[in-house]
């Protein structure tokens, strides 16, 4: 296991963003976490961007605000507490629910049950943190070894499109963000869900090929890519999968 | 003229027929004949020989659909067939008794072709009624083979699900070269 501020044995960071959360809210939260994390807990650290273990909603937010950040903002499979009253459910997400106005008992309850989530979550994966795993992610070729689940496709064709090109072959982040035409933080949130639920798979150094020259642009090659451009003009299809 | 081909196979009755029928230019040719199969329930009329649609891809270029004959008994007319093929499109019809078997023998026959090109299976007349095997077993049984590509549970009735599943067959051809 891994011995830094991500370590799954032992005290582990939990990085967390607030959203919509009244003074009251933030007040309580600030309290309960800095005693909570006294007691040999998780160290919580409060960020300001989406690239975080943990999402809390406080009560200052609308329902329909909570459904469109839930399908646009929060990547799949992230925590998410919710201290509002609405009622909301999510199968792509793991939603904590407390009530608003929060009692400090009932935030420490889903805080515990938050803290052994993401332990578990980390021990599944076997590697430390979100932030490495960017890291571990980003510079090493991804193989799909399933393909993914209906649920997690979602249909939404980007993600089909990227769960087949890893089938074909397997690519690094950046390949994947050159070569494919969709933002590339959303091919970064797939990649991590692909990797979480085990349908894919970072290439371990000892299965990677080896480095060859790179390939020049042969009449074979450049007369087959434009041939699916053709095919796809006349088809009526997308062109833009590829630089 | 330059030539290049799709294949469509899969069991009898799976809609090879029909998805080459939704997408190509011209009134597709083929060779059904009266069924007396015990195969082919429900099916009056099954291919011997073969399926076949094209699309233009210029004044002296086209892409040609060949859909296989469904039957095991004419499975001398795959290999043919898959020569020189850009890439595979498997249909299994669900309704079947044993689907993810039906796959099996297409996966095998077609092997060398899968591994050389591209391939995407189509689980075509799911129901509401049946919900087993779902899309998750077919992607398991290939996995224990070490085999990843696209499944996906479509209508080939629908031009835009037969163009869909078109695009990523295209997509796995383009990461691959």
């Amino acid at each position: 296991m891994y011995n830094n501020t991500g370590s799954v044995e032992g005290n582990i960071t939990i990085r967390y963003v607030t959203t919509g959360c009244s003074q009251y809210d933030l007040v309580l939260l600030r309290s309960v976490l800095a005693l909570y994390g006294t007691q040999g807990n998780a160290t919580w650290d409060y960020h300001r961007t989406q690239d975080v273990d943990l999402v809390i909603i406080g009560s200052e937010i609308a329902p329909a605000q909570i459904e469109t950040l839930l399908h646009t903002k929060i990547r799949l499979g992230q925590a998410v507490l919710i201290a509002n009253n609405a009622v909301i459910a999510s199968s792509r997400h793991q939603l904590f629910l407390c009530p608003s106005p929060p009692h400090a008992r009932q935030l420490v309850e889903r805080l515990k049950e938050i803290e052994d989530f993401i332990r578990q979550q980390r021990i599944h994966l076997a590697i430390p943190s979100r932030f490495e795993r960017n890291e571990y992610l980003e510079s090493n070729p991804i193989k799909l070894v399933q393909w993914p689940s209906p649920e997690l496709l979602a249909d939404d064709r980007d993600f089909w499109r990227f769960a087949t090109m890893l089938s074909a072959s397997p690519i690094t982040l950046d390949d994947a963000a050159t070569r494919f035409a969709c933002p590339r933080e959303k091919i970064r949130e797939f990649l991590y869900e692909l990797h979480r639920t085990g349908f894919a798979q970072p290439l371990a150094q000892e299965d990677m090929p080896p480095a060859l020259p790179a390939k020049p642009e042969n009449t074979k090659r450049s007369g087959l890519k434009g041939l699916f451009q053709r095919i796809r003009m006349s088809l009526g299809l997308q062109t833009d999968m590829t630089s | 003229m330059i030539e290049h081909k799709i294949l469509f196979t899969g069991t009898v009755g799976a809609g090879k027929t029909t998805a080459i029928q939704a997408v190509s230019e011209i009134p597709p040719v083929f060779t059904d004949v009266p069924s007396s199969d015990p195969e082919n329930i429900g099916k009056e009329m099954t291919t011997v020989a073969l399926d076949y649609g094209e699309i233009s891809l210029g004044k002296a270029e086209r892409l040609r659909l060949y859909g296989t004959p469904g039957q095991e008994r004419f499975s001398f007319m795959w290999k043919i067939l898959s020569q020189g093929a850009l890439g595979l499109v498997i249909l299994v019809d669900h309704s079947r008794p044993d689907p993810v078997q039906d796959l099996l023998l297409y996966l095998e026959h077609f092997k060398e072709l899968i591994r050389e090109t591209a391939c995407v299976v189509v689980i075509s007349k799911m129901s509401a009624e049946r919900q087993t095997p779902d899309v998750k077993e077919f992607t398991h049984t290939m996995q224990r083979l070490g085999m990843v590509y696209p499944v996906i549970a479509a209508d080939v009735r629908d031009k835009d699900q037969v163009l869909w599943i078109l695009d990523l067959l295209l997509v796995q051809m383009e990461t691959r070269q």
